[in-house]
């Protein structure tokens, strides 16, 4: 039955060396407080600073120990950027008999910290595409439900993504839509409330822009490059 | 926020070792052979670079570094990167050419697995004599580098149980004690390990027996490690699971799942 719920795009991550910086373009961009932030250095190797844009939790990384995986992709990466789209699933065991049947590489498959998680290649998808089956179905990743977040003046949400892809976007469109089970439409899948657009790389692959939706009608349009990723207002 | 000591010395690594018996004086007297010890595990993949980067990123491992040219093991056909994780060796390997065995072992198996469980044995001679009563065919018996390697059928014991009788004896495979490891955030050790088999109750008697454990039900304990036999069920057999020393009380119960082997924390 739970399978019958749609997958819901939970969160952004982007990956800096420096998420102060970052925190500071955001703030001034979409006129939001700074986040949560946490230092996890110990255990995890990062520090991150969670902030929430609507129902959409967003998240900078920062790694913070030298041999950190973050620092290899910024290298690949050719710097700071986004990072990973994570969604919710609500069957994992379902999501993985998918997977196994597209013949996908997991690049993640845990529990972690209570959370069932599978991520894949981002080799493949462009970004990491990362999937929790959440504990609890409204405390995800950052406790939105529990913690409280300062709201942006300028944004209602995210509401869409771009990302780049080496192989045809509309075959990764095809297959996103097929594991996600979601409507794909040329080259763009959707879902509640959010759109993920696959573009051909030109250059590097990865997630390269986000969509706000603008709170002012009239706002609509800016555009800040922050991050090395286009934030538009829509 | 409570601050987590994650180093492990060398004078660390040397007492744990003491005091899980390496080098303690058997209680029962001199004559009394000391049970076989846990010391490594082998996994095997066919992308060892894509394992090892979950596993160093799963436990919070800083990589090994690796030397300039060809690995050692490259001249027996298969590239190999060792890391530590406590006390305990984690090797990850990968066939170089189309006809190794390893890709035997792949297509039998249908995938990446966990291939070995590599123990320490005091005394090989009475070993290759308490494995003759029992019958056991060994699959290696020989001198490799200076240490005396036995090696069981993994047919009967779901996973290739190898012996060592390290010389010397506190250095085993893998160079624990002044290799370049470092050491991992999230766990402390490998402290069990699980093996998939047909009948688990006849092989952990038969493992307690022959390689000279503690058997609790289907469970044979080697000192502060143990390996417990599993029903195989069908699902693949052989080495399935490693449990980890979780550093952090919050991640025991989680698990990931890497190279078709579950490392769980504990």
């Amino acid at each position: 039955m739970t399978e019958n719920k749609p997958h819901l795009i939970r969160h952004f991550v982007l990956a800096s060396p420096d998420i102060d910086a970052v925190s500071a373009q955001l703030q001034s961009f979409l006129k939001v407080p700074q986040g949560h932030r946490h230092d996890m250095g110990a255990i995890l190797g990062f520090r991150n600073e969670m902030m929430m844009i609507g129902q959409t939790m967003f998240e900078l990384v920062q790694p913070v120990k030298p041999d950190h995986r973050l620092h290899r992709w910024f290298g690949e990466h050719g710097g700071e950027g986004g990072y990973m789209i994570v969604f919710q699933t609500f069957d994992a065991d379902a999501f993985r008999a998918r997977a196994e049947a597209e013949k996908l590489r997991l690049t993640r498959d845990m529990l972690f910290r209570g959370q069932d998680m599978i991520q894949f290649d981002p080799k493949r998808f462009g970004t990491h595409l990362e999937t929790y089956r959440y504990t609890l179905p409204n405390g995800w990743w950052g406790d939105p439900v529990g913690r409280k977040y300062g709201k942006s003046e300028v944004a209602v949400d995210i509401v869409a993504a771009d990302v780049a892809v080496e192989a045809p976007p509309a075959e990764i469109a095809a297959q996103v839509g097929r594991l996600f089970q979601s409507p794909v439409s040329g080259a763009t899948v959707r879902f509640p409330g959010k759109q993920i657009r696959f573009l051909q790389a030109s250059g590097r692959a990865g997630l390269t822009a986000l969509d706000f939706e603008a709170i002012d009608r009239a706002a609509a349009g800016r555009i800040a490059r922050i991050c090395n990723l286009d934030l538009r207002l829509i | 926020m409570k601050k987590i000591d994650v180093t492990m010395s060398r004078r660390a690594l040397l007492g744990s070792a003491a005091a899980t018996g390496l080098a303690a004086v058997p209680a029962v007297g001199a004559l009394a052979e000391r049970p076989g010890r846990v010391r490594h595990y082998v996994l095997a993949t066919r992308d060892m670079n894509f394992v090892c980067d979950q596993i160093y990123e799963v436990l919070g491992l800083p990589p090994t570094p690796r030397k300039d040219g060809p690995g050692v093991t490259e001249q027996y056909g298969f590239y190999s990167t060792m890391m530590r994780v406590g006390t305990t060796m984690i090797e990850v390997v990968q066939p170089i050419k189309p006809d190794h065995h390893l890709n035997g072992w792949f297509a039998e198996r249908g995938g990446d697995g966990g291939y070995m469980v590599v123990m320490q044995t005091y005394d090989g001679e009475a070993l290759k004599a308490r494995a003759a009563g029992d019958g056991l065919k060994l699959t290696r018996d020989m001198m490799f580098r200076g240490q005396h390697m036995i090696q069981f059928d993994y047919k009967h014991f779901g996973t290739h149980f190898e012996f060592y009788k390290y010389t010397p004896e506190e250095n085993w495979w893998g160079n624990p004690l002044t290799g370049p490891y470092s050491d991992a955030r999230v766990a402390s050790d490998v402290i069990g390990s699980e093996v998939a088999v047909e009948d688990p109750a006849a092989i952990a008697a038969q493992a307690a027996r022959v390689f000279l454990g503690k058997q609790s039900g289907t469970r044979v304990e080697f000192g502060d490690r143990y390996v417990d036999f599993v029903e195989a069920k069908g699902q693949w057999r052989g080495l399935v699971a490693l449990d980890f020393k979780a550093r952090e009380p919050a991640r025991i119960g989680d698990w990931a799942r890497i190279c078709g082997v579950k490392l769980r924390f504990v």
